[in-house]
Order: C-alpha cells, then sequence, then structure tokens
C-alpha cells in the first residue's frame, strides 16, 4: 500500500505540472505583450505625423468649415493651435479624437503641463511619458493672423521749453567807488515752435550780485513787476511770448555797493507750450552766445553739456572790443586757450589750438563728453571795477561748434522736457539755502532716456572747502574730495552710462558740506527723453482689426500722457506658420494603469 | 513482497523522471525560444520602418517597412501583402513566421488594397509572441497587430 499511495501522488504531482506549463504556454501566446512605453511613443508619434489634410473625420469637418483648422498642420501643431487661441474645448475634442478606445491604459495629453485632454483620472506618481517641443505656439497667441504696426503722422505734445541763462557780468563800480553808470544788456533767444500754442511761462531772474538792480523785457516790451534786485521770479508771462523767436532781455544797473550786473548764471525762462512738431531738440552741435552789450569789459561764461563722445571743438566769437580771450573751465579748475585780436569784429579758435591748449592742461575731450565744462570769454581785458568806456558787444552770432556723436539717436523720435520738483531738502544754511537736496522722478518704460540737466542756485562761504558728492540712483556721479572744488557749482547734469537713469523711479542727490549749499527754490532740475512715435509689429490676432486696434493701443500707450497721436498711420500684414514666432511650447503624451 | 514492492517504485520513478525529462526538453530548454525573441523585436521594429532605402521596392529593397513620414504608406503595405514571405524574412534576418494586421480601434480589420494584413496567420503554432502597436493610416489612428511565431 505504502508504493501504491506513492505513486498516485507522484501522478497527481505530475498531472499539476503539466497543467501550470500549459497555463503558462497559453498566457504567454494569447496575452499581448503590450508595453505603456510603447504606447506614449506610438501616440506621441500619431500626433506629430498625421496630417490635418487626411483627417476626415465629421467633427473636424465642422470645424473645417469654420476656419478653424490649418490643413498644413500636423495633428498635434493643431491642437497646439487651437490651445493657443483659447479654442479648449475644440482642442480637446480634436485630441478625445485621436486618443480615445486606442488602448486599455489610460491616456492624455498635456501642452505646457496643462491638460488637453485624459482618457481617465489623474495620472498616478509612476507613467510613461513621450515629450515634442511645438514651436510657434504659445497660451494667448494665435500662430495665423494678422500682425499691424503704427507710427504717428502727426502728434500733439506739451512740452517744456527752457531757456537757461549763463554767468554774464560787467563792471558797475567805478575803480574806487561808486556807480559807473554802466548798464548791461542781455538778450537771450527764445525759440518756441512756430506752431505752438503757449500755455504758460515764467522767467526766474537772479543778478550777478544780490545788491545789483534789474529790470527785464520780452520781445522789448517791459515786463511788469520785473525792476528788482537781486532775484525775481516773473510768473504768467505766457502773453508776453509768441511763437517763433522771441528776444528776453535784462538790463542790469549798479545796486548799492556791488561790483558788477548781469546774470549769476540761474536765471531761467520756461515756456509750456503744445506743439504737432514731434522732434523739438535744439542741440545740432552749434551752440550760440546770447547778445551782451555794456560800456564796460564782459565777462561771459557759458555752461556746456554734451551727452556724446565729443570729436572736435571750435569757437568763433563776433564781437565789438579790441580783444578776446577764451578760457575753459574743467572740474573746478581754469586754463586759458589763448588771447586774440579782435580782426573785424572777430576772433576763431579751430580744433587744434583748443585741443592742444586743453591736452597741455591734461584734459582731454573724453573728460568734457557727458560732463559739464565751460567756456569763458572775456571782451577786452577784464576787471570788475571800470570807468565806463567805449561800448563793447559780444554777438549772439558768436557761437562754440562742437562736433560729437550722441549717446543717442533722437532721429524719428520725440522728445519731451520734464521738470522735476524737488523732492527733499534738508540740513539748512542759511535762508532757503540748504546742504541735502534730492529729486525724485519716474522714467515711463519704452522710452529712451536723454539726460538730466540741473540749474543750480548756489551759495559759497568763501575761504572754506566744503565737500560736494553728486548722486544719481546711488551711484557717485561726483565727489570732492578727492575730486577738485568746485566753486560755481552752477550747473550739474549726466545721462545713463551704468545705471543712472532708469525705467520707474529715479534719485538725484547733491550733498555738500559745510560752506556750501543750493537754493531748491531757484534751482531747475529736469530730464530729457525720446519717445518713438511708432511701434512695431506686434502680436498676431485673428482678424486684422483687431491686430490694428493692438498696434494703435500700443503706440497710444508709449505715448502716454505726453503726446497725442492726432493722426495714425497703420500697416497690417497677413502670416501664417511662422515656426518661431511664439513658444516654443511642450507636448506631452502620458500613459498610465 | 518486499522486492516486488521496491520494483514497482522503481518503475514509477523512472516514469516520473521521464516525464520530467520530456517536459523540461519540451518547454524549458527549447533552443527556439531565444530565438523567436529575437525575430519578434527584429521584426516588429522594421516593419514600423520606412524600410531601406527610404522609397524602397522590390528591386532596390534591402528590407521593407510599411511607413512614410510616421504614417502607414498604402504602397508600402500593399507591396508587402504581395510580397513573398519568405524574401521579408530573409531581408529582417530573421527564421520565424510572421503575421501583421492592421486594425481600427472598433476591431474591424482596415482596408488597404483589401484587408490589410499579410503573412501567415499562426492557427497551428507551438510558440507565437504577439504586439499591439499605435499608428495612423488615413488620418485616423490605428492598431498594429503584429505576430511572429514558430511551429
Amino acid at each position: 500500500m505504502r508504493g501504491i499511495f506513492f505513486s498516485l501522488d507522484a501522478l497527481i504531482a505530475i498531472a499539476i505540472v503539466i497543467m501550470t506549463i500549459t497555463a503558462v504556454k497559453y498566457i504567454s501566446t494569447s496575452m499581448p505583450s503590450e508595453n505603456m512605453h510603447d504606447f506614449s511613443n506610438d501616440i506621441m508619434e500619431v500626433l506629430s505625423n498625421t496630417q490635418m489634410k487626411d483627417v476626415t473625420d465629421p467633427y473636424v469637418e465642422t470645424l473645417r468649415l469654420s476656419g478653424l483648422i490649418n490643413d498644413n498642420d500636423t495633428v498635434l501643431e493643431q491642437i497646439g493651435e487651437l490651445w493657443s487661441e483659447g479654442y479648449d474645448d475644440e482642442a480637446q475634442n480634436l485630441t478625445k479624437i485621436f486618443i480615445d478606445n486606442l488602448t486599455r491604459y489610460n491616456v492624455g495629453l498635456w501642452i505646457n503641463d496643462e491638460e488637453i485632454y485624459e482618457t481617465g483620472n489623474s495620472p498616478p506618481s509612476t507613467l510613461f511619458t513621450s515629450s515634442r517641443i511645438i514651436s510657434g505656439i504659445q497660451k494667448g497667441y494665435p500662430k495665423n493672423g494678422f500682425v499691424a504696426r503704427a507710427w504717428a503722422t502727426n502728434i500733439e505734445k506739451n512740452n517744456t521749453l527752457i531757456v537757461k541763462g549763463d554767468y554774464i557780468t560787467s563792471s558797475v563800480k567805478r575803480p574806487f567807488w561808486g556807480n559807473n553808470q554802466n548798464k548791461i544788456n542781455i538778450t537771450y533767444d527764445v525759440y518756441i515752435p512756430d506752431d505752438a500754442i503757449i500755455n504758460d511761462a515764467y522767467w526766474f531772474i537772479e543778478a550777478a550780485w544780490t545788491d545789483s538792480k534789474f529790470k527785464a523785457y520780452i520781445n522789448g516790451v517791459y515786463v511788469t513787476g520785473s525792476d528788482a534786485s537781486g532775484s525775481k521770479l516773473l510768473t504768467n508771462l505766457g502773453s508776453y511770448f509768441h511763437p517763433g523767436h522771441n528776444n528776453a532781455t535784462i538790463i542790469g544797473r549798479y545796486g548799492s555797493g556791488g561790483d558788477e550786473a548781469g546774470d549769476d548764471g540761474a536765471s531761467h525762462i520756461v515756456v509750456n507750450y503744445t506743439t504737432n512738431n514731434p522732434s523739438t531738440f535744439q542741440n545740432n552741435g552749434y551752440i550760440y552766445f546770447s547778445n551782451v552789450k555794456s560800456n564796460c569789459s564782459i565777462q561771459y561764461k557759458k555752461p556746456i553739456f554734451i551727452n556724446g563722445d565729443i570729436y572736435s571743438i571750435d569757437v568763433n566769437i563776433s564781437a565789438v572790443g579790441t580783444n578776446a580771450y577764451l578760457y575753459v573751465e574743467y572740474d573746478g579748475d581754469k586754463y586759458l586757450i589763448s588771447e586774440k585780436a579782435l580782426t573785424d569784429g572777430h576772433a576763431y579758435w579751430n580744433n587744434s589750438e583748443i585741443e592742444n591748449a586743453m591736452n597741455s592742461n591734461g584734459i582731454t575731450y573724453q573728460n568734457i563728453s557727458n560732463f559739464y565744462f565751460w567756456f569763458d570769454v572775456y571782451i577786452d581785458d577784464y576787471s570788475s571795477r571800470e570807468n565806463l568806456g567805449a561800448g563793447r558787444e559780444l554777438k549772439n552770432s558768436s557761437y562754440i561748434h562742437i562736433n560729437y556723436k550722441s549717446y543717442e539717436d533722437v532721429y524719428g523720435m520725440i522728445d519731451i522736457n520734464h521738470i522735476v520738483p524737488i523732492y527733499q531738502y534738508a540740513d539748512n544754511d542759511v535762508g532757503d539755502f540748504y546742504r541735502y537736496l534730492s529729486w525724485k522722478f519716474d522714467l515711463p518704460n519704452q522710452t529712451i532716456p536723454l539726460y538730466v540737466d540741473s540749474q543750480l542756485a548756489w551759495l559759497y562761504h568763501v575761504y572754506t572747502n566744503p565737500s560736494q558728492t553728486v548722486k544719481a540712483n546711488s551711484i557717485t556721479l561726483y565727489e570732492h574730495p578727492p575730486k577738485n572744488f568746485i566753486k560755481e557749482f552752477a550747473r550739474f547734469g549726466y545721462s545713463n552710462r551704468s545705471g543712472e537713469i532708469e525705467y520707474g523711479s529715479n534719485t538725484y542727490e547733491l550733498i555738500f558740506g559745510n560752506g556750501y549749499s543750493v537754493n531748491p527754490f531757484n534751482s531747475l532740475t529736469y530730464y530729457t527723453f525720446l519717445i518713438p512715435s511708432q511701434v512695431g509689429y506686434g502680436n498676431t490676432f485673428s482678424t486684422e482689426e483687431d491686430a490694428v486696434d493692438d498696434a494703435k493701443k500700443r503706440l497710444t500707450d508709449i505715448l502716454g500722457t505726453f503726446a497725442l497721436a492726432e493722426s495714425i498711420h497703420t500697416n497690417s500684414m497677413g502670416v501664417s506658420n511662422v515656426p518661431t514666432l511664439w513658444g516654443p511650447s511642450v507636448a506631452e503624451v502620458r500613459v498610465w494603469e | 513482497m518486499k522486492g516486488q514492492a521496491w520494483t514497482t517504485d522503481f518503475m514509477f520513478a523512472m516514469l516520473i523522471f521521464s516525464i520530467a525529462v520530456v517536459l523540461y526538453l519540451t518547454y524549458s530548454i527549447q533552443p527556439n525560444n531565444f530565438s523567436i525573441n529575437k525575430d519578434f523585436e527584429r521584426f516588429s521594429s522594421y516593419v514600423l520602418s520606412d524600410g531601406l532605402p527610404e522609397n524602397w521596392n522590390e528591386t532596390d529593397m534591402i528590407y521593407p517597412g510599411i511607413l512614410s513620414n510616421g504614417v502607414i504608406n498604402s504602397t508600402k503595405f500593399s507591396m508587402m501583402k504581395n510580397m513573398n514571405e519568405t524574401k521579408i524574412s530573409s531581408s529582417y534576418g530573421i527564421t520565424s513566421e510572421f503575421y501583421v494586421n492592421v486594425t481600427k480601434r472598433d476591431g474591424t480589420i482596415s482596408d488597404i488594397d483589401g484587408p490589410a494584413e499579410f503573412g501567415k496567420y499562426p492557427s497551428t503554432a507551438s510558440f507565437v509572441l504577439k504586439k499591439s502597436r499605435i499608428s495612423s493610416f488615413g488620418g485616423e489612428p490605428v492598431i498594429v497587430n503584429i505576430v511572429v511565431w514558430r511551429w
């Protein structure tokens, strides 16, 4: 019996083995060896390679009739286009057509991690994916449609003309005592665009000496209330000016003991006007002197700020007198270029004379580019105390010609001057003079900053050596010491070289030590920037009208509150299948169980 | 009885051993298992390709494939339908039999110059390897069923 039982056990075991092997064989031959990784790749291949022109599905036909199908696209590109143009349902349905009922696994399509369609629940953490980059699509940016550009053919801008006074003096006192009866007559040329509508104007006059007296005239008309001494702010002067060329004259005379009369360089004329002329930028390289008449010798200091790289300079003086002196002032020091006799009323310094004289004193054109320097001209041997003598005149045909390359191309741009009000002043010196001053301004995006310029009503306590620091956006632009002390810190300007002027908020600061201060109320700071008068092709829109509207809006946005486009010319064109227009986006097929 | 009993046990043991040897030889160390897997992988990748050269024909063909630009090319498929199976096998370097058909998602066989199939169907095969892949034909996704088998 033991033998029989043993044999039955063995037979049963054999039967189990045979059944198991048979079952295994059955399973291995009948069950498809499907692979999720293969499926994700296959589906991506199908979407990427199937051309829409071959797709005849009824739903696609309805989309085709609606103009939503681009037959030159692959299915994946078409899904991407629908998605990018906001046709989310259509993108979902097209995807569904291509991935539903293909496999027992869950399948889905994502673009830039945004689900387009999935056949099952959200994927688990383990899944198989296949990705492909689709160029030329981006959510919210149609691939085909219209683009447009626009430019303003006629604008209206509100601008500010600023005529800064120069430092001009002549003696009004005899050598030993008393009034020499001289009067210095200074006439500034004020050029207002011919089509301008003058909105407002004012004139701040600060005499050379605090006691000296003056009167002001505009176009030969006495300005009511301008008979004053020291300084005077004349407001509501719009009616005195007219479009085109204007004259503004100061006649300075003896006061109560001061040696000289004239302008201390802090005076300024401000005219607010509206014009249709987009380009009112006046610096073409010729900087003219104002007309000065006197019966004593004349001192004329002309501050110059060039927003670019200087290549050459020549100076031509037309004057009545015997001789003329030309000096250059840079970084607080003053150097003689040369003295010349006035021949037939002219004296001319060519570039070699000027550059050689400057170089011999260690100054290069690179030094004076983008930094205020001064040309000082004297008609006859200058003295602050003289007896009344022959008539002298420095004519307004006199000029400084500077050949330079601007840091910015102003062609085709709308230039805007914008006065910046004082933001903060502190550390009082005397009266209205302060040692700390700051200005803040916002530069609009998409504009091009040219420079910041300031005219400063300064006060120096003689025999002191105060520190002088200038900062723009925390970048130190000037600092004494170690640089030289500048006695007549009447001007400072800077342009954007490395973050001094930025889009958005900007700060300009002056910080002085004991012995130097500035009156913020009589000082003037402004910035000049350019606005493009045109915008290029922008986003793609499904209709030409939308593209043109967008171009107009972009132009209007750029012009902002500074200018109004009265006439806009537009140009549009249709675009399609521009592969690099947008994106790229990443499409991903995910397969999971 | 002791001697007889031992003889019966021994006979059963021999029988079991013989069956085990036969089963082992039949199912476990079948030498064709390895080569059919190799044939299957090779056939699957070659048939789902453009073939070589890309625009092959029966004359210049190095090996055929059914795709062009990532989708099933009906001309190529038809050529493979009408091609001698041995020619396909030898160009792929396989010794196994094969069968390919293309079906729609509802399971119906697609129409490519008639029913979309070629090769021999493994009705009585001993060893069958099967794979389904997805491709595109006529602007819609299709399922390509690939079978490689041996007697």
